[in-house]
């Protein structure tokens, strides 16, 4: 009898589970209506091509329904006699004039579904497809100097050293990662850019949330070859709102509010290094870098559908940077500014666009001596000065409710200045391809290029069925800085089919082309032309698959094919010294092709309270140059990454730990003394150095203050576990004792960095 | 068996091609002659059964006094508190909305309830506490006591006539609020224009005017705005409109008119844009304001009241 009642149990248990998953939002809620629930809501919110993207777990029918509605940025409020109210979830003044979505910057219809592979979310705007943190785990990540771009590296198939913000995606070079804030392209945005760019010019006080796309991304971004990370900025308050940050890395505050009632909206930032004040008080000999930022917005909604806003970002940094031994010396000051206007029209559910006028002023002074006995000495001097003017139209039109065209273009004139004067004179040289051959050197390089690009692209998407969404689309790129013809056809499709409610299959293929651009011409290497574009096809087949409502499998399988890689330089040895320019085993590596390929699995936690992730990848990428592969220095075989989130109203504690196979490197000996020191170079980057490991923390309290706001305080401890991890080799010729030998040793990555700071929001 | 007997007979011999072209044209010639013969016998009937139709129906309406039997006037669309229908010799309570009210019938409320009725052509009549009511034919009753509203937007191209102790009112397309209490008839007219009849005079009210009437005679005229919070008891025992579905210029047109005001849109793409936007619920219980401000919260629209009018804008923060 028992056993009877507790099946009738289960059975009308089963019977209550609604099946909500896979129905378009208004079936679910005429079904909650149906069931008696009063609810109120209109067609400006519930869109018909919204889902249930997930059946909820929650029993009460509000919790249910909030669960439901959270993914599409809507919120329940109480309504009259115990009704519910659905509404918009954002508190944030529009920026566009579209009403239909203003709590996103830049709208676009493709914000409803993400198609592609390989695309991460850190935001406030829940995942569509998938997400490896959501923005409060990126707020809580322990990552030094509050850098919201090292928060990158933490997701499968990204590498980085540790001195720098600028990442790998999947094998690509440094170089080859689009970053757009307020859909304006940045160059190379990073603080101290020839010293290892330690970090992103991305004060994490401006930002609302950051898409990251690690390959097969849309046609929508052009010129680069790997990946995209899409930052948009944090839109004002209709009410005053600031926050201020003291850390022993940065002092910030940022500002924003409305005018007119609403129909203006204002923001200001800024934020300076505590680098120097930090080094300092450590004593430190290397050195007194200091940055400072500047961000400046003020829009105004013209009407509903037309909203005009100016923008100014800027940076400039100044370093005097020391080597450990003070053989090296380098100062250096960087200036870059960024102005655009941006216009909004239309509506994200019909017809709209947006508009970017912009100009990009960047100019940097760099000098520096070198004096490492037996290796090299010189001196450089260097100055760089870039223009650039832009024009960026992207417009959509949704015909209906299961098709969205797309279409762009963009428009860019370029100017630049490049003074360059060195003079090297080499004690050693290394018998490799690349490597300087003669002993002494010396340049003088005056080039004035000027050059357009210009890029235009058409993207279709649609679902033949509710289970099936395709992404395609065409871009066409041309620039004119490179001899040869620079025209560019990109084709790209994307495949999403959901063979059930909890299972996401994508594929993605696509070819993508990047310039060399106007700031990357590598003078202080000796280049005085742009090479042509290189083209990389991306092939990512990607399965996700939601094993709770909380729990998340993802794994992915790439494949990158490069043809006429772009000419690089590095450094065989050791990557971070303060003027790389002047080291003898400073080669050129000019590939035929490359490839590179992975998989990756990742397992993602989210239960409110509490987070985690963890996830593993293999991958493995080489240059193939005269039939021979060589793998690249970043070559990352084996990575694992994990991390913890938890918090409550005042507290909030995450650990993060990584591990990876160590980094590449190359064997060399001396080969010879006489007539001149000589060392013969094995296969490049062919060895390993140990293994890197890593465990990063942060502790946050928050105090209410009340009418004053809140307060949080927090410490971050970077390499927690003193772990001396090599990031690279150092080499001198040793004749102290006994014959004379190059001695070659490994140079540690960074040591235990304590961090401590205060937020005031207010 | 028919089947097998059919094809052992085999194909019909066919008949020569001018006898039969000739015998089928007779046939024909002699059916059409008898279908025009039926044709003018049917119509005969139909007219006389038509003329004693009308001769019924004229014989049971108003054409002839005396013979006119209830006929429905009135629906009942909402209550309030208690409201009692007269039944013969006395009073029952009414509870639900929904009942039909014909000619004949009588109504009142008693001290904190109010009713709404839908009358006959779409006018909207409201009856406040402690008023009673007779529903003498179509856009025929009297009040007897207390205070009514009616609302004739749906149908103004014909009057109501209303008998008061104090005379008879008739509207022109209109609202306006009517109250007999003390001797004193008094006459707020919100929209449109008023005609009351006295035995020795005959008065009008235009709208934003008040008029008092007292017993003997006496006109005491003074203005009341469309806004006026004396209106309120009126907007709130108002039906709802069904707006589930609906765009939501049918929900902001009739708090507007509930409301007294005047409605504006910020500009045409507002207002293009609330003729497309679709409101989902129920706001019938809800009064006109109450609906307005949860139904925009759900919507990216906004409403300012200025003055007598109600602005419609885009919202600007949520």
């Amino acid at each position: 009898m028992k056993k009877l009642a507790l099946l009738l149990a289960c059975m009308t248990g089963a019977a209550d589970a609604a099946v909500y998953q896979g129905l378009t939002l208004e079936e679910a809620l005429e079904q909650f209506r149906a069931d008696g629930l009063q609810l109120f809501y209109s067609s400006d919110l519930v869109k018909p091509w919204m889902r249930v993207e997930r059946d909820p777990v929650a029993t009460d029918a509000r919790a249910q329904l909030a669960e439901i509605l959270a993914p599409h940025g809507i919120s329940i409020s109480d309504g009259p006699d115990g009704s519910l109210l659905l509404v918009r979830e954002a508190q944030r003044t529009p920026r566009p004039a579209a009403p239909g979505s203003p709590h996103r910057p830049a709208p676009t219809p493709l914000d409803v579904i993400v198609v592609s592979a390989s695309h991460y979310l850190f935001g406030d705007e829940a995942p569509m497809s998938s997400a490896a943190f959501s923005a409060d785990d990126l707020e809580m990540l322990p990552e030094i100097g509050e850098d919201p771009l090292r928060a990158v590296s933490r997701l499968p198939g990204v590498g980085r050293q540790d001195f720098s913000s600028r990442v790998h995606l999947r094998g690509g070079t440094d170089d080859e990662t689009l970053v757009r804030f307020d859909d304006l392209r940045l160059y190379d945005p990073f603080h101290f850019k020839d010293f290892y760019g330690v970090f992103s010019t991305i004060d994490p006080g401006i930002i609302s949330d950051m898409r990251v796309y690690t390959g097969g991304f849309p046609v929508t971004f052009g010129d680069r070859s790997s990946g995209v990370i899409d930052v948009a900025p944090r839109l004002p308050g209709r009410d005053f709102h600031g926050q201020a940050v003291l850390s022993l890395f940065t002092t910030g505050l940022s500002i924003d509010g409305s005018f007119n009632d609403g129909a203006g909206d204002w923001a200001m930032a800024a934020r300076r290094s505590n680098m120097s004040v930090f080094f300092n008080l450590a004593a430190s000999s290397f050195g007194e870098p200091d940055y400072h930022d500047l961000f400046a917005h003020v829009g105004r909604r013209i009407n509903d559908q037309l909203a005009i806003s100016a923008n100014v970002l800027t940076f400039v940094d100044q370093i005097v940077a020391f080597d450990a031994d003070q053989e090296e010396e380098a100062s250096a000051e960087y200036r870059d500014a960024y102005y655009w206007l941006r216009m909004d029209l239309g509506t994200p559910e019909a017809l709209g666009s947006r508009l970017l006028v912009a100009h990009t002023a960047l100019d940097s002074e760099r000098s520096g001596t070198t004096e490492l006995p037996g290796i090299a000495t010189g001196a450089l001097q260097d100055e760089r000065d870039f223009s650039i003017d832009s024009i960026q139209a992207d417009g959509w039109w949704r015909p209906g409710a299961r098709s969205v065209l797309q279409a762009g273009a963009e428009w860019r004139q370029m100017n630049a200045n490049y003074r360059y004067t060195d003079e090297a004179v080499f004690e050693l040289l290394f018998l490799t391809p690349g490597a300087p051959t003669t002993p002494s050197r010396s340049r003088s390089i005056h080039v004035l290029p000027s050059g357009h690009q210009a890029g235009a692209y058409v993207n279709w998407r649609f679902e033949p069925t509710t289970t099936l969404t395709t992404d395609l689309g065409l871009r066409w790129d041309r620039e004119s800085l490179a001899e040869q013809d620079g025209s560019q056809t990109s084709p790209r499709a994307v495949l999403m089919w959901h063979p059930a409610g909890d299972t996401r299959i994508r594929m993605s293929w696509g070819r993508y082309f990047q310039s060399q651009g106007i700031n990357e011409l590598q003078v202080s290497d000796g280049e005085q032309s742009f090479s042509p574009a290189q083209r990389a096809t991306h092939l990512v087949t990607s399965i996700e698959h939601d094993l709770t409502t909380t729990l998340r499998l993802r794994a992915e399988a790439y494949r990158k094919d490069y043809d006429r890689p772009l000419p690089r330089y590095e450094n065989l040895m050791n990557t971070l010294v303060v003027l790389p320019e002047l080291r003898p085993d400073r080669i050129l590596i000019a590939p035929d092709s490359a490839r590179a390929e992975g998989g990756e699995l990742s397992l993602n936690y989210d239960a409110g309270n509490l987070s985690g992730w963890l996830s593993y990848s293999w991958s493995r990428v080489h240059d193939r140059v005269d039939g021979e592969d060589f793998a690249r220095l970043w070559d990352q075989r084996q990575y694992v990454s994990g991390g913890l989130g938890w918090r409550n109203a005042a507290w909030e504690a995450s650990i993060a730990a990584t591990w990876h196979t160590g980094w590449r490197t190359t064997e060399v000996e001396l080969a010879t003394l006489e007539p001149f020191p000589l060392v013969t170079v094995g296969k490049r980057d062919a060895l390993h150095l140990s293994d890197f490991a890593s465990i990063d923390l942060r502790i946050a309290r928050h105090f209410d203050l009340e009418s004053a706001g809140e307060l949080t305080a927090f410490v971050e401890l970077n390499n927690l576990m003193k772990r001396h991890n090599e990031c690279c080799v150092e080499y001198q010729i040793e004749d102290q004792e006994g014959p004379v030998f190059l001695d070659v040793s490994s140079q540690g990555s960074l040591p235990l960095i304590p961090s401590l700071g205060f937020t005031w929001k207010f | 068996m028919v089947a097998a007997l059919i094809r052992t007979a085999g194909r019909r011999t066919r008949p020569p091609e001018d006898a039969y072209q000739q015998v089928l044209s007779a046939a024909t010639d002699a059916f059409r002659a008898k279908a025009a013969q039926r044709r003018d016998r049917t119509w005969l009937v139909w007219a006389a059964a038509a003329g004693v139709a009308a001769l019924a129906i004229a014989l049971t309406q108003q054409w002839i006094p005396g013979a006119t039997g209830p006929v429905p006037v009135a629906t009942v669309a909402r209550v309030i508190g208690t409201v009692e229908s007269g039944t013969d010799g006395g009073w029952s309570p009414m509870t639900e909305p929904g009942g039909t009210l014909a000619t004949g019938a009588t109504l009142r409320t008693l001290a904190g309830g109010s009713a709404a009725l839908v009358l006959e052509g779409g006018a909207s009549l409201r009856l406040a506490a402690a008023t009673e009511i007779l529903l003498d034919g179509p856009r025929r009753l009297s009040l007897h006591s207390g205070t009514l509203y009616l609302d004739n937007g749906a149908s103004p191209g014909k009057g109501h006539q209303i008998a008061t102790p104090a005379g008879t009112v008739r509207d022109v397309g209109t609202q306006f609020e009517l109250r007999v209490a003390d001797s004193v008839l008094r006459l707020r007219v919100r929209e449109g224009r008023v005609e009351i009849d006295r035995a020795d005079q005959m008065l009008s009210g235009s709208a934003g005017e008040q008029l008092e009437i007292d017993a003997l005679g006496g006109v005491t005229r003074s203005g009341i705005s469309a806004t006026d919070t004396a209106w309120q008891w009126a907007e709130t025992i108002g039906p709802a409109p069904d707006i589930d579905g609906q765009p939501a210029t049918v929900l902001l047109a009739w708090v507007a008119r509930e409301t007294g005001r005047q409605l504006r849109y910020e500009s045409a793409a507002v207002e293009a844009r609330a003729a497309t936007v679709i409101l989902h619920g129920n706001i019938h219980g809800l009064a006109p304001l109450a609906a307005l401000e949860v139904m925009l919260a759900t919507t990216d629209l906004e409403h300012a009241l200025i003055g007598d009018t109600m602005e419609i804008r885009a919202r600007t923060e949520q």
